[in-house]
């Protein structure tokens, strides 16, 4: 039975007006009732302030305000309506060094395009049962850059490296 | 601790959870939701396909004028590299996978060119009549033998595997 979408409340962020009506097609088909749209990322900021939005979904190649740029703004802007939103990152960039510059700029998920119905309802599930953790930490602020530890494999930095032993130290607070 | 090593972990609320469970809920995906959706995208390819057609005549024409300028006009590669990003990214969506490969080997050849000779110009032209072909025969999917054998030859001289 999963979840249900019907009280989500969805904004697509995408410069083509096409991808957005493919992306608003399958939310529809999912059962979300409320997809806003935005052709940019002030436009998609504006859409923020205008009323409550649980999840966004943001194409990366935008003008004049990108994608990662919305991110920043989203995450450390002085007036962002919610620093704590999901938002799923679009796009065809999918080579390493992109995906970390995206990671960094506080996205919670990533979707490649071509996107799926599938690709897209699991990353909608992932954040909805995992919800990270976010990290403020000098130059950075958005969640945790590291899955959760039952997900992590490799060996434990965490406890070494400076930054490493703060967040070890650190207390959870709540939002 | 310094301010400089100082990090805070902040657990929000998960107002989603509460937003999407109405009490009869199961975790994971639901088949039933996912196939009802795969269903709607389905129906959406005729209305994708028409825009990947509209971006692959946008290409075909942006080709002459990037010939005519001999490559050296950036602005009409970067509209080209837009167009291609396009099809890169939609191409599978309106049932062209052959378009999302040549279309992302496109972006990766224009992006990695600082300056373009007739033999560049030559390999742009090349990508973009495979892409004219397949869209102008409607070759669907991602395993025609003629769009493979292309794709080969093309990863040869891109230099890196499509």
């Amino acid at each position: 039975m999963g979840y249900n979408l019907s009280k989500l409340r969805v904004l697509i962020v995408d410069d083509s007006k096409n991808m957005r009506m493919l992306v608003k097609t399958i939310l529809s088909a999912l059962g979300v009732q409320v997809v806003r749209e935005a052709p940019d990322g002030q436009a998609a900021i504006n859409e923020l302030r205008s009323g409550p939005i649980d999840i966004a979904i943001v194409d990366w190649v935008m003008e004049p305000m990108d994608g990662l740029e919305f991110v920043r703004q989203v995450r450390t802007g002085e007036d962002s309506p919610s620093p704590f939103l999901p938002i799923i990152m679009m796009t065809g960039h999918t080579e390493k060094h992109r995906i970390v510059k995206a990671r960094d700029s506080g996205v919670t998920e990533f979707l490649a395009k071509p996107i799926t119905a599938k690709t897209l309802l699991v990353r909608l599930t992932n954040i909805i049962e995992h919800p990270r953790p976010f990290v403020r930490a000098k130059g950075y602020f958005g969640p945790d850059r590291r899955r959760r530890s039952e997900d992590y494999g490799g060996p434990e930095r965490r406890g070494t490296s400076k930054e490493g032993a703060a967040v070890k130290d650190a207390k959870p607070v709540q939002a | 601790m310094t301010e400089e090593t100082k990090v805070q972990i902040i657990n929000p609320p998960n107002r989603l959870k509460s937003v999407v469970d109405d009490g009869r809920s199961t975790k994971g995906v639901d088949p039933n939701l996912l196939a009802k959706a795969e269903k709607a995208m389905e129906d959406m390819k005729p209305q994708v396909e028409a825009h990947m057609r509209s971006e692959v005549a946008k290409l075909a024409e942006l080709m002459g004028k990037v010939a005519a300028s001999a490559g050296q006009d950036r602005a009409l590669l970067s509209e080209m590299y837009r167009a291609a990003f396009e099809l890169k990214g939609q191409g599978t969506s309106a049932g062209y996978g052959m378009l999302t490969r040549f279309g992302d080997s496109l972006c990766r050849y224009i992006e990695a060119q600082q300056n373009m000779g007739a033999k560049e110009v030559s390999i742009v032209k090349a990508h973009v009549d495979s892409i004219s072909a397949i869209m102008g025969r409607s070759i669907k999917g991602d395993t025609n033998p003629i769009g493979l054998a292309i794709a080969a030859e093309l990863e040869k001289v891109v230099g890196r595997p499509m």
